[in-house]
């Protein structure tokens, strides 16, 4: 995989790193309530940029089947944020947010996107209304899309808008977990060039 | 399977050409994109295509990767293709992609680009003389193209489902 420089100052890049780690924190703190069972970050790494042939592969294989939750960013720019888990671990997730004994489901029906799609739709909120407390951007998610594909196929068509814009993208991905460790999932955020812009420069000097 | 052959992986907006009947050249999960397979069967020349996006309409500037765009990704796969030993008129292409990956209100101009992904490959294709002689486009779900270059085969995996030859 290609890893480019990331295109930010130092200073800028650790901003930019603390205001993301302030939002997957919220985010991870949403789940948890949502959930009625302690979730943590099991891994954050820093911002990096790659390149967009790279894209399909960012989550692991490029052909596997995958459940994600896509939410689009808008207000005064925009960006993406995806919610991504293998298909095992939504079904879990599903039966434990609709009370089901373990196990019942095995697919996605309308009842189980939306209970996988108001996941995404936690994390996602959570995570731009800290951004917006240490910023003061307005920025709005989406309603959630449930997809169950290649996460490759998700990928790809999630972030066309940036491809418009630009060959490579800033990536922050976030793995999180139940303390046990049984059930883990991945949070991506990518934000267009104008949105990493936004939020370096409105951030307030702590 | 003959267990001699080598995935190459087209990454999206990359062009892969080849003579090695050993190579079987591979598009990864498309979604939206389009996996565009062209094969000449004399010459035996494969070539794999993974276009992203319609249309260059210049906002980008001069782009790096040659297939980003439908309408450039065609011309320099053909050019490619020649300069390899392909002819025009034995050049097969077949498609796969361009899924409409769904689903929620307001975001339906973002997933609609697949379907535009689409006309765009195939009006150049018709523009440069080529015609498809098979596709497995649209729908809402994704795709793994292989084109063997040793027989110029092609096959589609669905997501979830069995590999089909096209």
């Amino acid at each position: 995989m290609t890893i480019y420089q990331t295109g930010l100052s130092p200073t800028e890049h650790e901003t930019w790193s603390r205001l993301v780690s302030q939002g997957i924190s919220r985010s991870v703190a949403g789940l948890t309530e949502m959930v009625g069972t302690e979730v943590v970050i099991t891994r954050l790494d820093p911002p990096r940029r790659i390149a967009m042939k790279d894209v399909p592969d960012l989550i692991g294989g490029a052909e596997a089947m995958t459940v994600a939750v896509y939410l689009r960013v808008s207000g005064c720019a925009t960006g993406h944020m995806l919610l991504v888990f293998q298909p095992e671990t939504a079904f879990e997730l599903v039966d434990m947010l609709l009370d089901l004994a373990p196990g019942t489901t095995t697919d996605l029906g309308d009842m189980e996107r939306s209970a996988i799609g108001e996941m995404g739709n936690i994390m996602g909120s959570f995570f731009l209304n800290a951004l917006a407390d240490s910023t003061n951007l307005p920025l709005m998610p989406s309603p959630p899309a449930v997809m169950m594909d290649m996460a490759g196929s998700i990928l790809n068509s999630a972030l066309v808008e940036i491809f418009m814009e630009s060959e490579d993208l800033l990536v922050v991905d976030t793995v999180f977990g139940t303390k046990d460790r049984q059930l883990n999932g991945t949070f991506l955020m990518m934000p267009s060039e104008d949105l990493v812009t936004a939020m370096v420069k409105r951030e307030p000097a702590s | 399977m003959r267990a001699e052959q080598e995935n190459v992986v087209v990454g999206l907006g990359e062009i892969k050409i080849t003579k090695d009947p050993q190579v079987v050249l591979t598009c990864l999960g498309l979604g939206s994109c389009i996996g565009l397979a062209a094969y000449d069967p004399v010459a035996r020349v494969a070539a794999m295509a993974h276009i992203v996006l319609p249309a260059d309409k210049g906002t980008t500037g001069h782009s790096q990767s040659p297939a980003k765009y439908a309408n450039t990704a065609i011309p320099a796969l053909l050019q490619e293709m020649k300069a390899h030993g392909g002819t025009l008129g034995r050049i097969v292409v077949k498609l796969a992609g361009g899924a409409r990956m769904s689903m929620a209100a307001g975001l339906d101009s973002i997933f609609k680009i697949g379907e535009q992904n689409v006309a765009a490959t195939t009006e150049a294709l018709k523009a440069a003389g080529i015609r498809v002689t098979a596709s497995d486009t649209g729908g809402q779900q994704g795709r793994t193209m292989k084109l063997y270059t040793e027989s110029g085969q092609v096959t589609v995996v669905t997501a979830g489902t069995q590999t089909n030859e096209l």
